[in-house]
């Protein structure tokens, strides 16, 4: 049996590198190949103007304290709805700029690299208010570092959308109108 | 030494595509883009007669010290294509992508550590020494690049970064070969050189004539002409670059 062992952890080892490969490439090639028709029509529908008082109180804040309430702040972004919603349009937006690297590749992978980094704060907001989601469902409290997040997250995908905006309205401005109406 | 009919006839097959990939390349002007795959069809095809002269020769000394010493350079060129990918995909901008360099690194050091491991504990049937070793050397090699290129794929699909059609037909043709060949060594680190050898071996020879031809066609065509940038567009991406700093450390602060 122990002689065996070491193939049979290698096959169970080259398997899952099979699988793995043959996914990603999958994924890949479904990236390459959908149209920009069809990203720009799963963007979610979100409340943007709302979107963009949560941000600017967080980003304009300097040493005064926010204006908003934590009510205002949960009702703004959407509660959990719409921290998901913010999550899924975050990964579209980021296909959407690697789109305009067929056009103009310097400038969709330079704004790509910015916005990403946008996204790397959002993704960690996000899986803050998920790990907190049962304490703020059961005890129906915002605390101080959820209420943080709630911001972050917001102003994070205000950053992106307003700069994917922007890129589109400098590169390619056809389909500018298409865009913003999605977003 | 001798061949069968198919033996040769895939051999055959294999330096004629090797040779017309070499011209694909040339001609169509792709060694300015992939230096480092252009010289690994290039040495592929040297490597080739060198092997095929020695085995007319009659004499396996001579063509076993011409397979050992191409093998480790095949090796590393190869590792040298994986990198030339990973530099193309993960540094559009000259500079790694966030977070690319070190997923890269990272992935691709714990991968070739497991797969090291595996090939030094699995003992491939053979009575001789040199041919477990070689089997064992084969496994590593195919484990390693078929793994850094799934590392590559999954870190720029995960950073949301586009591949040119150019590299992605490589990193294409690269990850359908490597699959079969690992599947071609775990069942070699099985049955050893005693069973199924021969016919393992047609199967990895025809997969590497299908990737050749693949790679043919692809490197063949254009890929879409990207518009420079303009000197507006890139004052606004410097003004914008300044203001994503400014954003950022406010967020964090």
């Amino acid at each position: 049996m122990f002689g065996f062992l070491p193939l049979i952890l290698l096959g169970l080892f080259a398997a899952g590198l099979i699988a793995a490969a043959v996914s990603s490439q999958f994924h890949t090639v479904k990236l390459t190949e959908q149209s920009w028709k069809t990203l720009v029509g799963k963007l979610q529908k979100l409340d943007n103007h709302a979107l963009m008082l949560v941000a600017q109180d967080f980003l304009d804040s300097g040493d005064r304290p926010f204006m908003l309430q934590p009510a205002e702040i949960w009702n703004f972004v959407g509660g959990y709805d719409g921290i998901q919603k913010m999550r899924d349009n975050a990964a579209i937006m980021l296909t959407l700029a690697a789109f305009i690297q067929e056009w103009n590749f310097d400038a969709g992978a330079i704004v790509g690299e910015r916005m990403r980094r946008d996204a790397v704060l959002l993704r960690q907001s996000v899986r803050r208010l998920a790990l907190s989601r049962f304490r703020v469902t059961v005890f129906g409290r915002l605390s101080p570092s959820t209420l943080y997040d709630l911001q972050q997250a917001a102003a994070s995908y205000y950053v992106m959308r307003d700069r994917l905006l922007s890129l589109y309205k400098m590169s390619l401005s056809g389909l500018y109108p298409a865009l913003a109406e999605a977003l | 030494m001798a061949l069968s009919a198919l033996d040769q006839l895939l051999w055959a097959a294999n330096f004629s595509c090797f040779v017309a990939l070499l011209c694909v390349l040339i001609y169509r002007q792709r060694w300015k883009e992939i230096p480092v795959f252009t010289t690994l069809i290039a040495y592929d095809v040297a490597k080739t007669i060198a092997l095929f002269l020695a085995f007319r020769t009659g004499s396996r000394h001579l063509y076993a010290a011409i397979y050992w010493s191409a093998a480790y350079l095949d090796f590393c060129l190869q590792l040298g294509v994986v990198i030339e990918m990973a530099r193309i995909v993960l540094r559009p901008t000259g500079t790694w992508v966030q977070d690319a360099k070190k997923q890269f690194v990272f992935w691709g050091s714990a991968g070739a550590a497991v797969a090291a491991v595996l090939a030094w504990a699995v003992s491939p049937p053979s009575a001789r020494a040199l041919e477990r070793w070689e089997m064992r050397g084969n496994l590593f090699t195919v484990l390693v690049i078929c793994e850094l290129v799934t590392v590559i794929t999954i870190t720029s699909n995960k950073l949301g970064l586009g591949w040119r059609s150019h590299v992605m037909a490589l990193g294409q043709g690269l990850a359908a070969w490597s699959m079969v060949a690992v599947a071609v060594e775990v069942l070699h680190s099985y049955f050893g050189k005693v069973r199924a050898f021969l016919p393992l071996e047609h199967v990895l020879m025809v997969a590497s004539l299908g990737t050749l031809g693949y790679w043919m066609v692809r490197l063949w065509q254009e890929e879409p002409v990207r518009q420079p940038i303009s000197s507006d567009l890139q004052a606004y991406i410097l003004a914008l670059h300044r203001r994503v700093r400014y954003d950022v450390r406010r967020i964090t602060n």
